[in-house]
C-alpha cells in the first residue's frame, strides 16, 4: 500500500487530512519561552491572537527524527511511504525526514523535497494523495508529483515586510522592496525560494496584477486548479477568489488559513494562491 | 603599591567595568535627564554607547594598546546615541588619538588624552553650553594637569580626577539654569562621574552591581518641572559615508535643518545627530554626500519614551544589477526616494537642468554598460535623447515628462527581466499614472476659464491649469478633486523646499476627510520650484 507523509507547513485542511488519510508531521513555532507544535498544539487563528498582544518574535524549528520515526514506523515495511517536504531551502525538515529513513533500511520510504510549501506543498500533497485513493502504485504517485513540482506555483503577498525580513527568508529582495514608498509586494515562490515578483501601488492593484499573470498563464484553456490560504484578514482573498472565477474556470481544491509555522516567517498578513494548470 | 600603566587589557577591563557601572546607574541618569531636551534617555543612550565599544572589544584578548583604543573608539561612534553618546564617543576618541603608536599609557598619557578629549567633545558641539557633560570632562581634564606633579600612581590620578568631576558636576545648576529649574544636576556628567566610578570600583575590587537602587528622585519628576516646546520633536542620528567631505561643511550645512546638532567623523564615517522637525528633510541632505546607515529616529514628544521607527531605508540597493537605471530629480527628496527605489545615479534638476554633457557622463560612468534614462522633465527629454545616442553605451531613455511618471517606472523595474521587457513595462506604466504640481503664479493671467492672479497658488495637471486659489492648501485639495477618478487608490504629495513638514500635515489631515477612501502618502521632495508634487495612480 502507498502511504503519504507530510509535513504541517502544507497548510492542508484537517478534513482533507483525515479524509484522505494523510500523516502530517509537525514543525515546531517558539514564541518567548513557549513551544507548540503546528496545528497540533495551536491553531492559526489562536496564534495570529497571540502575536497582537505580544512583542516577542516567533521563531520556528524542524520537527525531530524521532518524529518522523514515529510516523514512519505506524506503517509496516511492506508499504511504500512517501514522504513530500517543504523546499529544503527554506527548512531541514527532509533531512530530519532523512535521517529517520537511514534508521528504518527496511522500509521502501521515498522522500521528495518538493521545492515549494504551504498551499503549494498542500497541492502537490492532495493531488499525490487522490492518486493513491484512485489505487495508483508508488511509481505512478511519484511521477505524478515529479509533474506537478513543475507545475505549481504560488503568489502571495503581505501586508508589512517585517516579518519576512526578521527570518531571514526574503534575503536579496531586501533591497528592491525596502522602499521608502509603501509598496504591495507581489512575491511567488520560484524553486525553493522566496522571490520578489512585482511593487505595485495600492491593494486594488495587486488583486488586478494577481489576476492578470494568472490568466495569462492559463493561456487558451483557461482552467487552473487552484487552493487560496489567509491570515487573519479575509477581505483580500475574497477579493482575489472572486475576481479569478471571472477571469479563468478555477477548480478549487481546498481553502485554508495560513498555518503558525509559515505565519512565523510571513506575518499575519499573508494571503495566497496555489494553482496549476492541468 | 598603585598601578603605573595602563596596558591594552586594563584599557579593555577599565570599558567592561565603567560600562557595567553605567549601565547599572543608567535608570538615575534617565530620570535626571533635562537637558537639552527633557526626553529621560541620556541613562540609555551612554549605556549603548559603551556597550556598542564592548561589542567591538570583543576577541580582543591580549591585544596591543592602541588596537583596544582604536576599536573602542570605533565602536564607541558606531554606536554613539544621542548628544551624550556622540561626546562621550569624542573623549574615547581622544584616548585612541594619543595612544595611536603606544603599548602602555602612563599617567601623562591619560591626562593628555583626557585633554585631547575634552577639546574633541566641544568640537563636536555645535553650539557647546557651560553646566554640561562637556563642563564636567573639561574641569576634570584640568585638574589632572595640576595633579601629575606629585604622583605617578593611576589609581592616585584616577581618584583626583573622580573628585574633580564630582565638584564640577554639583556645579552645574549654577551654570545651566533648565538644571536649577528642575532640581538636578547635568545627566551627561553624572554619566561621565559613573564611568570614572566604575574604573576605580575595578581596580578597587568592589561590586559593579548595584543590590538595591538608592534612588531619591521619582520617575519623570524632573522633566515635569521644565517646558519644552517640542519645536524639534525627532531627534535623528545617523552614520554618513562619504568620501572627501569636510566635517565642517556638514555642520553649516545641517545646521539650519535642527537644532542640539552633533556631527563627528571617524575615517569616512560621520555619525550626525540632530533634533528636527523633519527627519526626512535631513536625511535627503544627508544622502546628497554619500550612504546613509545606522538611521535612528525618536520622536522624543511621545511621553519622553522611544519609540523607533522603522528606519527609512535609503541606498538599500547596495549590491549592483545587471541594468543601470540613471534619473533625474528637482529636488533631493526626491532623489532619495528614486534612489530607495533602486536608481543608481541622479542628477539634481533643482537648480538648473542639466546640461547634455553631465547626462552623458552620468551615463557612461554608470556600473552597468546596459543604461535606463528617466529624465522626468518634459523639459529635460530633448537633451537626453541627445546623450542617449551621444554615449559609448547602449543607452536608452524612457521619456517620462514629470516625477510621478518617473517613480512609477522606477517601480515597475524588475532585475530578473531584460532591458527591452523593462523599457517596454515603464512605458506602459507611465501612462497610467497622474502628475500635478502646485506652484506660485509669476503674473497675472487667465487660462481657459480660470483667472490667475499674481501671487496665486495655481494648480497645473496635465499640461493645463485647472485651478488658482489665494492660498496653497485650497489649490491643492481643489487640484486633486480635478484628478481623481474613482479608480485611483493612492494620492502621493511631495512637499517641496519651502514647505515645512507641519504645513504639509495640516493639508494631508483635511484631504483624509475629504477622501477618506484614497490612501494618502507624504514625502519631502525637496523641489525649490513646486510647493506641491502630487501625483495620482
Amino acid at each position: 500500500m502507498v502511504r503519504i507523509v507530510t509535513d504541517s507547513t502544507c497548510d492542508l485542511p484537517k478534513e482533507i487530512v483525515e479524509e484522505y488519510d494523510i500523516q502530517v508531521v509537525p514543525l515546531t513555532v517558539k514564541l518567548g519561552n513557549k513551544s507548540f507544535r503546528d496545528y497540533y498544539d495551536l491553531s492559526p487563528l489562536q496564534f495570529y491572537e497571540m502575536l497582537k498582544t505580544t512583542n516577542d518574535f516567533p521563531t520556528t524549528s524542524q520537527p525531530s527524527v524521532d518524529e518522523f520515526l514515529q510516523t514512519y514506523k505506524k506503517f509496516g515495511d511492506q508499504d511504500d511511504i512517501i514522504s513530500i517536504h517543504i523546499s529544503l531551502d527554506m527548512s531541514k525538515t527532509a533531512q530530519s525526514a532523512s535521517v529517520a529513513l537511514q534508521q528504518l533500511p527496511d522500509y521502501k520510504i521515498h522522500i521528495i523535497d518538493s521545492r515549494t510549501v504551504c498551499l503549494g506543498l498542500g497541492l502537490i500533497v492532495l493531488e499525490a494523495a487522490k492518486a493513491v485513493k484512485d489505487g495508483a502504485d508508488a511509481k505512478e504517485v511519484i511521477k505524478l508529483i515529479d509533474e506537478l513540482k513543475s507545475k505549481v506555483k504560488i503568489y502571495f503577498s503581505v501586508e508589512t515586510l517585517e516579518y519576512l525580513q526578521k527570518g531571514g527568508r526574503i534575503g536579496k529582495a531586501q533591497g528592491f522592496l525596502g522602499t521608502m514608498l509603501k509598496i504591495k509586494p507581489l512575491l511567488a515562490v520560484v524553486d525553493g525560494f522566496v522571490t520578489p515578483v512585482e511593487r505595485i501601488r495600492g491593494a486594488g492593484k495587486l488583486i488586478n496584477r494577481m489576476v492578470e499573470i494568472i490568466k495569462d498563464d492559463a493561456g487558451q484553456d483557461k482552467k487552473i486548479k487552484a487552493s487560496f490560504v489567509r491570515g487573519e484578514s479575509e477581505a483580500q482573498l475574497s477579493e482575489l477568489i472572486s475576481q479569478l472565477n471571472n477571469a479563468v474556470e478555477v477548480e478549487e481544491l481546498f481553502r485554508s488559513y495560513v498555518g503558525t509555522v509559515i505565519t512565523s516567517h510571513a506575518g499575519p498578513t499573508a494571503f495566497a494562491v496555489g494553482y496549476y494548470c492541468p | 603599591m598603585g598601578i603605573l600603566y595602563c596596558d591594552g587589557d586594563r584599557f579593555k577591563k577599565a570599558i567592561l567595568a565603567s560600562a557595567s557601572w553605567l549601565s547599572e546607574n543608567s535608570e538615575i541618569l534617565n530620570r535626571l535627564n533635562v537637558f537639552p531636551v527633557p526626553d529621560g534617555d541620556t541613562g540609555t543612550n551612554m549605556s549603548l554607547t559603551l556597550i556598542s565599544a564592548v561589542d567591538e572589544l570583543k576577541g580582543l584578548d591580549g591585544a596591543p594598546l592602541n588596537e583596544v583604543l582604536e576599536a573602542s573608539a570605533r565602536g564607541a561612534l558606531m554606536g554613539a546615541r544621542g548628544c551624550s553618546g556622540v561626546i562621550l564617543s569624542q573623549l574615547i576618541a581622544g584616548f585612541a588619538e594619543v595612544g595611536k603608536d603606544k603599548t602602555r599609557f602612563l599617567p601623562q598619557d591619560i591626562i593628555d588624552s583626557f585633554v585631547l578629549g575634552s577639546k574633541k567633545t566641544y568640537m563636536a558641539v555645535t553650539e557647546p553650553r557651560e553646566g554640561t557633560m562637556l563642563t564636567v570632562i573639561r574641569e576634570s581634564a584640568e585638574e589632572a594637569i595640576h595633579a601629575i606633579q606629585n604622583s605617578n600612581d593611576l589609581v592616585e590620578l584616577l581618584e583626583k580626577i573622580l573628585n574633580k568631576a564630582k565638584s564640577s558636576l554639583q556645579n552645574t545648576p549654577n551654570l545651566l539654569p533648565v538644571l536649577a529649574q528642575a532640581g538636578v544636576v547635568d545627566s551627561g556628567g553624572q554619566g561621565f562621574v559613573f564611568i570614572l566610578e566604575g574604573i576605580l570600583r575595578l581596580v578597587k575590587g568592589e561590586p559593579l552591581a548595584k543590590h538595591e537602587k538608592t534612588d531619591t528622585i521619582q520617575e519623570g519628576e524632573a522633566q515635569k518641572m521644565v517646558t519644552q516646546s517640542w519645536d524639534m520633536p525627532y531627534c535623528t542620528e545617523f552614520i554618513l559615508t562619504a568620501k572627501n567631505v569636510s566635517i565642517s561643511d556638514i555642520r553649516d550645512d545641517f545646521a539650519n535643518l535642527g537644532t542640539d546638532l552633533v556631527a563627528v567623523e571617524w575615517g569616512e564615517m560621520v555619525r550626525i545627530h540632530i533634533h528636527t522637525a523633519d527627519p526626512e528633510r535631513v536625511l535627503a541632505r544627508a544622502h546628497l554626500y554619500g550612504k546613509i546607515s545606522n538611521v535612528k529616529i525618536d520622536d522624543m514628544k511621545k511621553q519622553h519614551s522611544h519609540i523607533t521607527q522603522n528606519p527609512i531605508l535609503i541606498d538599500q540597493n547596495q549590491e549592483q544589477q545587471d541594468i543601470s537605471i540613471i534619473a533625474v530629480a528637482p529636488g533631493d527628496g526626491i532623489s532619495a526616494v528614486l534612489k530607495s527605489l533602486g536608481v543608481e545615479d541622479v542628477l539634481m534638476s533643482d537648480k538648473r537642468n542639466p546640461s547634455v554633457a553631465e547626462l552623458i557622463t552620468a551615463i557612461d560612468s554608470a556600473y552597468s554598460d546596459k543604461v535606463i534614462l528617466l529624465p522626468n522633465d518634459g523639459n529635460i527629454i530633448p537633451a537626453g535623447i541627445q546623450a542617449i545616442n551621444m554615449s559609448h553605451k547602449k543607452a536608452n531613455i524612457v521619456q517620462s515628462k514629470n516625477v510621478s511618471q518617473g517613480m512609477s517606472a522606477v517601480l515597475a523595474f524588475r532585475p530578473d527581466l531584460d532591458i527591452e521587457k523593462n523599457i517596454a513595462d515603464m512605458n506602459e506604466v507611465i501612462k497610467k499614472v497622474k502628475n500635478g504640481e502646485v506652484a506660485r503664479a509669476i503674473r497675472n493671467a487667465q487660462y481657459g476659464n480660470v483667472i490667475i492672479r499674481e501671487n496665486d497658488a495655481i494648480g497645473r495637471y496635465n499640461g493645463k491649469i485647472h485651478v488658482a486659489e489665494i492660498d496653497i492648501d485650497s489649490a491643492v485639495i481643489e487640484l486633486i478633486k480635478v484628478m481623481v477618478e474613482p479608480e485611483n487608490e493612492i494620492i502621493t504629495i511631495f512637499y517641496g523646499a519651502d514647505i515645512s513638514r507641519n504645513e504639509a500635515e495640516k493639508v494631508i489631515e483635511k484631504l483624509e476627510k475629504i477622501f477618506p477612501d484614497v490612501e494618502l502618502e507624504l514625502h519631502y521632495g525637496g523641489q525649490p520650484h513646486c510647493f506641491y508634487i502630487i501625483s495620482v495612480e
